[in-house]
């Protein structure tokens, strides 16, 4: 490797003894026996290229820690770097470093091109381990839009996921050989149901607030809508979608409409502010949609 | 007022007793939320945005400091939110257990006694 820049060297050499491990600077520095100013030089040089990343340590924000990047995800990355929104420059080579990620798929408004100035980019990241994935990426993610879920590929299998507008980034056949005819509507309907009644049952004893239970029941309304054919997920013809097929919960079409527009509200804006409606009347229209779709239950 | 935050913390207790895990973290959560924000109205007369990762960088731009122990709490709850997003669920309504639970039972009481000085007054929560 004499013919090579310094900065391969020490690439290969992490890559050798230190791939998918938290790396420190001492670490990088014994690899090749450089000096503290050298070091910094040649780490900056991967830092900046992307071949290494680094992350704060959750417990103690003074410790940064050094990932590296596989070379073969690493080129998946530069080869798609142009196409992405520059939040993701950095924390897709952070989740390529990470083992056992099998897929990364972006979903929400950022798909669905509803995409605004105060959303944020919806990812989701298929791996063994999401515990890990959510709190490797904590730091990296505190100044970025970016929102992060994660599940294992069994949970993925079976989930909403699979049925609403995403954009596979990264896979290793995982998503690919899922099958979305596979997937049991009606079991996600029914757990969309039950999620959504024991939130309300909290909710009428005044132990969570509008931003539990609104998400909650506007899952079941996005499953029901899936489940009566519904491809557009703009959260307006969700909602259109659902009270054209539940005639009896029309006459709820301009509460449902305000509900949603101050969980929009909320979730852009100020939080801590209670619903538009007061807490009797909103429990008394949850409770009639989660009615309507337990029919299909 | 911190009578309704003990209100919650106690039926957050309860669903943990009967291990109901979900509904325990569901309520910590809530409890843990409405101390903090009545804490910054009551202290500082601020209301803050939704995302806790954020809250203490949009208060220093405000010229706020928050003490050490209000952020490093504000900060550990940010955490176990963003922890909290993994399982198959799109939306709000996951899974707990009896881990996560007891993360949130410990951290509710820890931010109940940091700020229960400043938890008279409104935003309600």
């Amino acid at each position: 490797m004499s013919g090579f820049p310094l900065w391969f060297k020490l690439y290969s050499k992490l890559v050798e003894s230190h791939i998918y491990k938290d790396v420190t600077f001492d670490d990088v520095q014994r690899v090749l026996g450089l000096s503290t100013s050298h070091a910094k030089q040649v780490i900056r040089r991967l830092l900046k290229l992307r071949l290494v990343v680094n992350r704060s340590d959750p417990t103690d924000k003074r410790f940064t820690f050094y990932r590296v990047v596989p070379l073969a995800l690493w080129s998946k990355y530069w080869e798609m770097k142009d196409e992405l929104a520059k939040p993701l420059w950095d924390i897709l080579p952070l989740l390529f470093s990470i083992e056992d990620v099998h897929g990364i798929l972006l979903l929400g408004s950022y798909v669905r091109r509803d995409f605004d100035e105060k959303s944020d980019i919806d990812v989701l990241v298929v791996s063994d381990n999401p515990e890990r994935v959510l709190d490797l990426t904590y730091h990296t993610c505190l100044n970025l839009p970016i929102d992060l879920h994660a599940c294992t590929p069994n949970e993925f299998k079976n989930s909403l996921y699979l049925l609403v507008q995403h954009v596979i980034l990264y896979d290793d056949g995982t998503c690919k050989e899922t099958d979305v005819f596979q997937v049991d509507v009606i079991k996600l309907l029914h757990d969309a149901v039950e999620g959504a009644q024991k939130v309300l049952n909290l909710y009428k004893d005044g132990l969570v607030q509008f931003d539990r239970i609104f998400p909650a029941i506007y899952e079941s309304i996005l499953v029901d809508a899936i489940f009566h054919g519904s491809t557009n997920e703009l959260k307006t013809k969700v909602l259109e979608k659902f009270l054209a097929e539940h005639a009896s919960v029309r006459n709820l079409r301009g509460d449902l409409f305000r509900l949603m527009a101050a969980y929009e509200n909320l979730t852009k804006g100020r939080g801590g502010e209670v619903g538009p409606l007061n807490r009797e009347k909103e429990v008394e229209i949850y409770s009639k949609i989660l009615s309507e779709v337990s029919k299909h239950v | 007022m911190s009578e309704e935050v003990r209100g919650i913390i106690e039926g957050g207790n309860n669903a943990y007793d009967r291990g109901d895990y979900t509904a325990a973290v569901l309520a910590y959560d809530s409890a843990i939320e409405g101390m903090f924000r009545r804490y910054l109205f009551t202290r500082y007369n601020e209301t803050v945005g939704y995302d806790w990762r954020k809250v203490e960088e949009e208060l220093r731009t405000k010229n706020i400091k928050l003490p050490r122990k209000i952020a490093q709490l504000m900060s550990e709850f940010a955490l176990l939110r963003w922890k909290a997003k993994r399982g198959p669920k799109y939306h709000w309504a996951k899974a707990f257990e009896e881990g996560d639970a007891e993360k949130y039972k410990e951290l509710a009481n820890r931010v109940y006694v940091a700020t229960q000085k400043y938890l008279h007054k409104l935003p309600p929560i």
